[in-house]
């Protein structure tokens, strides 16, 4: 329930809508050195429009398009800008039910493919780029979940990699390095219905590439942090929200905004 | 989707390559022996050991449904398994659960059994030789089995998960009032959509 989109078991498919928000607090700079804004402002919203579908009895197959909105203020200018962002494709095999088995964990193969259909950060034209909405790069990433029961305590680790196409811009020829993500999710489930979650989120991008030649202190980190909950009001309708941070300390990030926000999500489940 | 009939696509038979390797890990394998009850008796919380032949034999139809504590299906639906007994036992059907998980003991049994209040007993069974004999992955499978030892019906109490509703299918009772008419449910078979029963 603490994954937005995923189906449980016995559930043939769900829509649902997802909001975002989150003020950014400062930045970390190639060195994993914390700079908090002087002056400037940024948030970020995000909806997204969720479905997924389960397909072949195991698997489940999740879209999300997203609806971007950013605000930024810099000493003597304010900028706001919205737009689609980029269409997220997922999928999920349980190869194994977590809680199915006292040895074994349950074990799911995660796919997701990112396609550049929001504004990518050359083409935005307004004076903070608060209309860029996109990457500009297709993403695509493999993973595995372990997750296991223990009475009302459900623990997950997820490990995925992601690679990125390169992008050309007047000329240049950039391509991020692989990027790489370690998930933990401790969860409970409680008697009157609602299940609550701490996870830990670790992304690791190695160097980019600029025209063939690696950039030395492009790699990018983030930590985050985040408190989830979800609640099924009955079997057709679930909401989920949480609470989340990027902790602001010396190398836990590196070429990365921090910032904390939260999310609401309402699903529709048959 | 579940429908009316409680079908519902679990596994294509033309499934290919690595889809089908995947689905064989995932229990959907072909060469599955039919659903039967076992032999061997099995203690239940009412401090008694039940042979399922046995029981099934002192009554025209048994019902026996497949119990997980911690399930919130299984919760959601202990007033509707108390109305069936309250309804169908005057009539001649014999009714028991079976605790097929891996953590199952009398003693734990026998406390969920006087908390809910169930009329009938609970069967420990932690090494889940009868979920294995009857096709049991889920709490809330249900199996009906008539005097002769035949399976009749199996899968879901009903299309209600988590929580109940008025307009559900009652596949179960549908079931039983098809059976003591002397006719044959239809659909002998649905899905059942409790939690995944814990086996070692």
């Amino acid at each position: 329930m603490l994954s937005p989109g995923r189906l449980q078991v016995h559930e043939a498919g769900l829509v649902g809508v997802l909001f975002r928000g989150a003020g950014i607090i400062g930045s970390f700079d190639p060195h994993g050195t914390f700079v908090a804004p002087k002056g400037a402002v940024e948030a970020d919203f995000e909806e997204d429009v969720v479905a997924t579908l389960r397909v072949l009895g195991d698997g489940q197959f999740t879209l999300v398009a997203p609806i971007v909105e950013t605000y930024r203020r810099l000493p003597g200018v304010t900028d706001a800008g919205a737009g689609f962002g980029d269409l997220q494709m997922s999928a999920r095999w349980d190869v194994t039910d977590a809680g199915a088995s006292v040895r074994i964990p349950g074990i799911a193969v995660l796919a997701t493919l990112i396609l550049p259909t929001g504004v990518p950060l050359e083409q935005a034209t307004h004076p903070l780029s608060t209309d860029s909405t996109g990457t500009g790069a297709v993403q695509g990433g493999l993973g595995l979940a372990l997750e296991q029961t223990f009475g009302k305590v459900l623990v997950n680790v997820t490990g995925s990699g992601t690679l990125h196409t390169a992008r050309t811009v007047h000329g240049v020829r950039t391509l991020l390095g692989p990027s790489f993500n370690a998930f933990v999710a401790l969860g409970y489930s409680f008697a009157a219905g609602p299940v609550a979650a701490i996870t830990a989120s670790y992304t690791g991008t190695l160097i980019a590439r600029t025209n063939g030649v690696d950039e030395p202190g492009s790699a990018r980190a983030q930590l985050r942090f985040a408190l989830a909950g979800g609640y099924a009001f009955n079997d057709s309708w679930r909401m989920q929200a949480a609470v989340f941070g990027d902790p602001p300390a010396r190398h836990f990030g590196q070429n990365q905004p921090a910032g904390v926000g939260g999310s609401a999500a309402l699903f529709r489940i048959w | 989707m579940v429908n009316g009939r409680g079908e519902r696509w679990r596994c294509r038979p033309s499934c290919a390559g690595v889809v089908v390797l995947l689905a064989a890990l995932s229990g959907c394998a072909a060469g599955v022996a039919p659903p039967h009850l076992p032999a061997g008796a099995f203690p239940g919380s009412d401090g008694i050991s039940h042979r399922l032949e046995e029981e099934a034999r002192r009554a025209r139809f048994t019902v026996i449904v497949f119990f997980g504590a911690g399930c919130p299906v299984q919760r959601a639906h202990d007033p509707r398994l108390l109305e069936i007994a309250a309804r169908y036992r005057p009539l001649g059907v014999g009714m028991l659960a079976v605790d097929s998980e891996a953590s199952a003991d009398v003693a734990s049994d026998r406390r969920e059994a006087r908390s809910r209040g169930y009329p009938f007993p609970i069967l420990s069974d932690p090494e889940g030789t009868v979920a294995d004999a009857l096709g049991a992955t889920y709490a809330t499978y249900t199996v009906v089995v008539d005097a002769d030892g035949r399976v009749r019906y199996r899968g879901g109490l009903d299309s209600d998960r988590g929580h109940l509703t008025s307009g559900a299918f009652l596949w179960l009772r549908d079931a039983l009032d098809r059976l003591l008419a002397g006719r044959e449910p239809d659909p002998a078979a649905t899905h059942s959509l409790g939690c995944v029963l814990r086996r070692r």
